[in-house]
C-alpha cells in the first residue's frame, strides 16, 4: 500500500513537474529567442533493492522526471541566422543608397538637372549675347551649378562621415556580442550542457550568435559542452571571433576605396575580407559606394570646371577684354588640430583668382604671433593678426594659446568648385577675332579664323587687313600704316597671326581684301558662347559630361534597385527559413493548451491513486481494528 | 508538425505591413501621376525620362532662340522694305531729273530731295532692333552700322558678321551685314579716261545723283545720270534679294519651330509613358491590394480568436 501511495506521489510530483514546463513554455511564447522546453518523463527504477516484505518486486515504484530538453535544431537555426544576415546586408545597403541617391537630387535640385540647365543658358544666351538679363541668367545658372556640386560633394561628405560612425558602433556592437559569448562559454564549461541554467544559458548563447548574425555572416560551432566557436564569414577558413573563453575585437578603418573590416584593430590589424553578408557588410559595401560615386563626381565637376574655364578664357567679353575662367577650382578648408587649448577660430577668405597651393596651409600661433605658411614649407608669413600668403587671407579669433594649429586643406573637385563673382558684362560671349570679306570681293577666297594664344607671328594689332595679290597670293597689311607685315599662300595652310592663326583657299583675283578684326567692346558676336555647345557635346571617359553623369545617377539607382529587389526576396527567405526553425522550437500555444489539458489529467489520475492508496490502507485498518 | 504562435503573428503583421506599404505607394503614384519617384523605382526608365526632360528644355531654349531671331530678322525685312521704297523713289526722281527740259532750279530742288533720301538711307541702314542692336552692323552691334567718315564718304563701321543662332540642323545668321545689303553693287562705267566698271554703295550712289543734279555740263550730266540710275537699279535689285534671303532665313527658322513642335508633342508622348501613372492599373491594382488588406485583417482576427484556451474552463 505504501508503495502505491509513493507511486502515486511519484506521478503528482512528475506531472507538477511537466505542467510547470508547460507553464514556462505558454509564459515565454512571446519571448523571441526562447526555445521551447519539454520534460521527459521516464518510470523510476523498478524494485529488486526493496525489502521483499515491503515491496513486491514484480511492480514499478512510478514515474520521475528527467531532463528538461530543448526542442532544437542547430541546422534549421544556421539557416534561419544566414538568412537574417543576408536581409541585413541588403536593407542596410538600400537604406544608405537611398541617402546616396538623394544627395545626387531628384527634379529641379539634382546636379543633372543643374548641368543640363547651364548649357541651356549658354545656349539662350547665343542668341542674344548682348543682352544683360541673359548674362545674368548665364551667370545665375552657374552660380547654381557650382552650388549644386558644393551641396553634393558636401551630402557625400556627410553621409561617409555618418557612415562610418554607424560602422564603427556596428564593430562596437559585434565586440559586444562575442564578448558576451566568451563569458557564456566559460559559464557552459562550469554548468556541463545539460540542466536549467545551461539551458539559460544556451538561450542566451542562441540569442547573442542570431544578434551577431544580423551584423556579420558567422560560421559557429559546436562543442559537447554547448560552447561556440564563432568564425566570421562562410566556412571553416574565415578568421576566428570566439575561441573558448577569449574574443577577438573588429574594427573599421578607411581605405582607399572606402571602409575596411579589421580583426584585432589593437593589436595585429589584419585588413579582413568582407563577410558575405550581414549589416556590417551591406554598410561597408555602401560606403564603398559612396567613395566610389564621390571620386566620379569630383572627376566630373574638375573636367566640367576645365573646359568651361579654358573656353571661357578664349573669348572676350563686354567690355571687350579677354575672357578669364569662370570658375574656381580649388577652395580652402580650415580644420583646427585636436590638441588646440585655446578658443581661437579661424575664418578664411581667398581673393579672386588667388594662386591657392595644392598642399595647403598652415596657420600656427607661437604665444605672441601667427605664422601661415605652405605646408610644404616653401613661404610663409608671420604677424600679430590676420596673415595673407598667395591670396589667401587667415584671420584668428582672440583666445588661442601657444602651439595652437590650424590646417587649411586644399579642396578639389566638386567641392572646391565656385564661380567668380562675374559682372554680366564679363561674360565672354564672343569670339576674340572676327572676321570679313570686302563688299566688292570678285574671287571665290574664303578666309577662317580661329583664336590661338598662343600663335605669335605677326606683331600684335588691333586689326590686320589681307590683300589678294593673285590667284594664290596674299599680303598682310597693317591697316593703320598699310605696311605689308607679311605674305600669305591661299593654300588652305594655317597661318599663325597674334593670338589667332587663319587660312586663306579658293583662288584669289588681285585687289580683293578681307578684313581680321580684334572684338570691341559691347560686341554683338555670339562665337564663344556657341561654342559652349561643342563643350557639352565633348566626349571624354564615359561619353559627354551629361552621359557621365547620367552613368553616375543611373548606376546608383539600378544597385540600389537591385538591393531593394534581393532585399525582397532575402525577406521572404528569413521568413521562411525563421518559420522552419520556429517550427521546432517555438510555442504552440493550443500545443501547449492540449498537453496541460492532458498532464492535469494524468496529474489528476495520479491524486486518485494516492487516494485509492489510503483507502485501501484504511479499509486494512479497518479491517484488523 | 507544430505551429508557433509568436512567428505565425509576427508573419501575418508583417505581411500587412508589405501590403500596406504597397498600397501607399499606389496611393502616391496615383496622386502624383508619377510611376516613378526615385531613379531606384525604375533605372532605365528614370534615365530614359532624364534624357527626354532634357531634350524638351533644350527645345524650349531654341524655340525661344528662334523667336527672338525671327524679332531681329522681321525688323530688318522691315528696314529693307525701307530701302526699297527710297530708292525707288530715288530712281523716279532720277528719271525725272534726266528730262533735258528741266532747268538748274528745278534739278537743284530735286537734289534737295535726293539729300532727304540719301539721309533717309542712313537712317535705315542704322536701324536697330527692339534691343537696341545694329541690325547692319555685322557683329559690332553695339554702334550705327554707318556714319560719315573724314572725306565726307558714308563707311561701314561693322565687322564680322551677325551672330549666327545654333538649331539641329544647323545654324542660321540672324541678320544680313550692311556691304552684302548696301555695298558691292554695279554703279555703270567711270568716265573716260578711266572707263571702267564702278563697284560702289547705294550711299555713294545718291551722293553722285545729287551731285549729277548740280552738273552744268548736259554731256558729263548725262553720264552721270545714267550711272546713278544703273546704280539705283542695281540697289533696288540688291535690297529686294536681300529680302528674298531674310524670307529664306525666315522660312527656315518656320520649319524648325514645326519641326520642334512635332518632335516635343512625341517626346511629351514617350515622357508621359515613361514616367507618369498608368492609371487604369494602378486603380486595378489599388482595388486588388486593398481587397488582399481586408481579406487578410479579417481572416488574421478569426484565426487568432480560435484558441484551444478559450475552450479551456
Amino acid at each position: 500500500m505504501t508503495d502505491l501511495l509513493s507511486i502515486g506521489a511519484s506521478g503528482v510530483l512528475a506531472y507538477r513537474n511537466a505542467l510547470a514546463v508547460v507553464g514556462d513554455n505558454v509564459a515565454n511564447a512571446n519571448t523571441p529567442g526562447y526555445v521551447r522546453r519539454t520534460l521527459v518523463l521516464k518510470n523510476a527504477p523498478a524494485g529488486g533493492v526493496g525489502d521483499p516484505l515491503f515491496r513486491d518486486i514484480g511492480t514499478g515504484t512510478g514515474a520521475q522526471a528527467g531532463t528538461v530538453a530543448r526542442a532544437y535544431d542547430a541546422l534549421r537555426t544556421q539557416a534561419a541566422r544566414n538568412a537574417d544576415s543576408d536581409v541585413g546586408r541588403l536593407t542596410t545597403r538600400a537604406e544608405w543608397l537611398t541617402r546616396v541617391q538623394s544627395t545626387l537630387g531628384v527634379g529641379g535640385a539634382s546636379l543633372v538637372t543643374r548641368v543640363s540647365g547651364f548649357f541651356d543658358a549658354a545656349r539662350a544666351l547665343a542668341a542674344s549675347p548682348t543682352s544683360p538679363a541673359a548674362r545674368t541668367l548665364f551667370l545665375d545658372s552657374a552660380d547654381g551649378l557650382a552650388a549644386q556640386f558644393q551641396a553634393t560633394a558636401a551630402g557625400l561628405k556627410s553621409v561617409a562621415t555618418d557612415l562610418h560612425s554607424t560602422a564603427t558602433t556596428m564593430t562596437a556592437q559585434v565586440n559586444g556580442l562575442t564578448a558576451t559569448l566568451a563569458e557564456v562559454n566559460l559559464q557552459l564549461k562550469r554548468t556541463g550542457a545539460s540542466g536549467e541554467a545551461a539551458n539559460a544559458l544556451l538561450d542566451t548563447r542562441d540569442r547573442t550568435l542570431g544578434a551577431l548574425s544580423a551584423l556579420v555572416r558567422i560560421t559557429p560551432t559546436e562543442s559537447i559542452d554547448g560552447s561556440v566557436a564563432v568564425r566570421l564569414g562562410e566556412g571553416d577558413g574565415g578568421p576566428l571571433l570566439v575561441t573558448g573563453t577569449t574574443a577577438i575585437r573588429v574594427g573599421v578603418q578607411s581605405g582607399a576605396t572606402g571602409l575596411d573590416l579589421v580583426i584585432d584593430p589593437t593589436g595585429a590589424a589584419q585588413v579582413t575580407r568582407l563577410p558575405a553578408s550581414g549589416s556590417l557588410a551591406g554598410l561597408i559595401e555602401a560606403g564603398r559606394q559612396v567613395a566610389a560615386t564621390t571620386l566620379s563626381v569630383d572627376a566630373l565637376a574638375t573636367r566640367l570646371a576645365d573646359a568651361v574655364n579654358a573656353q571661357h578664357s578664349l573669348g572676350v567679353d563686354g567690355n571687350g577684354a579677354d575672357g578669364t575662367p569662370l570658375f574656381t577650382t580649388r577652395g580652402l578648408e580650415a580644420v583646427s588640430a585636436a590638441g588646440n587649448a585655446g578658443s581661437a577660430t579661424l575664418g578664411v577668405t581667398v581673393v579672386d583668382a588667388a594662386p591657392v597651393s595644392a598642399l595647403g596651409y598652415v596657420m600656427r600661433f607661437d604665444g605672441s604671433a601667427w605664422s601661415l605658411a605652405r605646408s610644404d614649407g616653401s613661404g610663409s608669413v608671420s604677424g600679430a593678426g590676420a596673415l595673407s600668403l598667395d591670396g589667401v587671407t587667415a584671420t584668428p579669433s582672440s583666445g588661442a594659446r601657444a602651439g595652437d594649429t590650424f590646417t587649411l586643406n586644399a579642396v578639389n573637385g566638386a567641392g572646391g568648385i565656385g564661380l567668380r563673382r562675374l559682372l554680366p558684362a564679363q561674360v565672354a560671349a564672343a569670339d576674340r577675332w572676327l572676321s570679313d570679306a570686302g563688299a566688292a570681293n570678285a574671287g571665290t577666297v574664303k578666309l577662317s579664323t580661329a583664336t590661338d594664344p598662343a600663335a605669335a607671328g605677326l606683331p600684335p594689332l588691333a586689326a590686320y587687313r589681307i590683300d589678294i595679290t593673285g590667284p594664290a597670293t596674299a599680303n598682310i597689311v597693317d591697316p593703320a600704316t598699310e605696311t605689308v607685315l607679311s605674305t600669305a599662300a591661299i593654300d588652305g595652310g594655317s597661318i599663325a597671326g597674334a593670338g589667332f592663326h587663319f587660312s586663306l583657299s579658293g583662288t584669289g583675283v588681285a585687289g580683293d581684301s578681307f578684313r581680321i578684326t580684334r572684338t570691341g567692346a559691347g560686341s554683338g558676336d555670339n562665337g564663344n558662347i556657341a561654342a559652349f555647345a561643342a563643350v557639352r557635346g565633348q566626349a571624354g571617359p564615359g561619353g559627354t559630361i551629361e552621359v557621365s553623369l547620367d552613368g553616375i545617377v543611373a548606376g546608383i539607382a539600378s544597385t540600389l534597385s537591385d538591393t531593394n529587389a534581393l532585399a525582397h526576396g532575402a525577406t521572404a527567405v528569413q521568413a521562411d527559413a525563421a518559420r522552419a526553425a520556429d517550427a521546432v522550437s517555438g510555442v504552440d500555444l493550443d500545443q501547449q493548451a492540449a498537453e496541460l489539458q492532458a498532464l492535469q489529467a494524468a496529474y489528476k489520475a495520479s491524486s486518485q491513486v494516492i487516494q485509492t492508496a489510503r483507502d485501501m490502507f484504511n479499509t486494512l485498518l479497518t479491517a484488523v481494528h | 508538425m507544430q505551429v508557433n504562435t509568436r512567428a505565425t503573428h509576427a508573419a501575418t503583421v508583417t505581411q500587412m505591413t508589405v501590403l500596406q506599404t504597397d498600397i501607399a505607394r499606389l496611393q502616391t503614384e496615383i496622386s502624383t501621376n508619377r510611376r516613378i519617384a526615385l531613379p531606384s523605382d525604375d533605372p532605365v526608365g528614370s534615365a530614359r525620362a532624364t534624357q527626354l526632360t532634357r531634350l524638351l528644355a533644350l527645345h524650349a531654349v531654341d524655340k525661344a532662340n528662334i523667336d527672338r531671331a525671327t524679332t531681329r530678322l522681321t525688323a530688318a525685312d522691315t528696314a529693307l522694305d525701307g530701302v526699297g521704297t527710297v530708292l525707288q523713289r530715288a530712281k523716279e526722281l532720277a528719271l525725272n531729273g534726266a528730262t533735258g527740259t528741266l532747268n538748274a532750279s528745278d534739278r537743284a530742288t530735286i537734289a534737295g530731295e535726293v539729300q532727304q533720301l540719301g539721309e533717309q538711307l542712313l537712317g535705315l541702314a542704322n536701324a536697330r532692333d527692339s534691343d537696341g542692336a545694329s541690325l547692319f552692323a555685322g557683329a559690332r552691334t553695339g554702334s550705327a552700322a554707318y556714319a560719315v567718315d573724314a572725306v565726307g564718304a558714308i563707311a561701314w563701321q561693322g565687322a564680322g558678321s551677325a551672330a549666327r543662332i545654333v538649331l539641329d540642323s544647323g545654324s542660321v545668321a540672324t541678320g544680313l551685314d550692311g556691304p552684302a545689303v548696301f555695298a558691292g553693287i554695279d554703279g555703270g562705267i567711270a568716265p573716260p579716261p578711266v572707263s571702267a566698271p564702278i563697284v560702289t554703295d547705294v550711299f555713294a550712289v545718291l551722293k553722285g545723283l545729287q551731285t549729277a543734279l548740280a552738273e552744268p555740263d548736259p554731256a558729263v550730266r548725262r553720264a552721270a545720270m545714267a550711272n546713278a540710275l544703273t546704280g539705283i537699279d542695281s540697289g533696288i535689285g540688291r535690297a529686294a534679294d536681300s529680302r528674298a534671303a531674310i524670307g529664306a532665313k525666315l522660312a527656315r527658322l518656320g520649319s524648325e519651330t514645326t519641326r520642334l513642335d512635332t518632335v516635343d508633342l512625341a517626346l511629351h508622348d514617350d515622357l508621359s509613358t515613361t514616367q507618369d501613372t498608368d492609371m487604369t492599373t494602378a486603380i486595378a491594382q489599388l482595388q486588388r491590394l486593398t481587397t488582399v488588406l481586408q481579406a487578410t485583417q479579417l481572416s488574421f482576427v478569426k484565426i487568432s480568436s480560435l484558441s484551444l484556451w478559450t475552450e479551456l474552463r
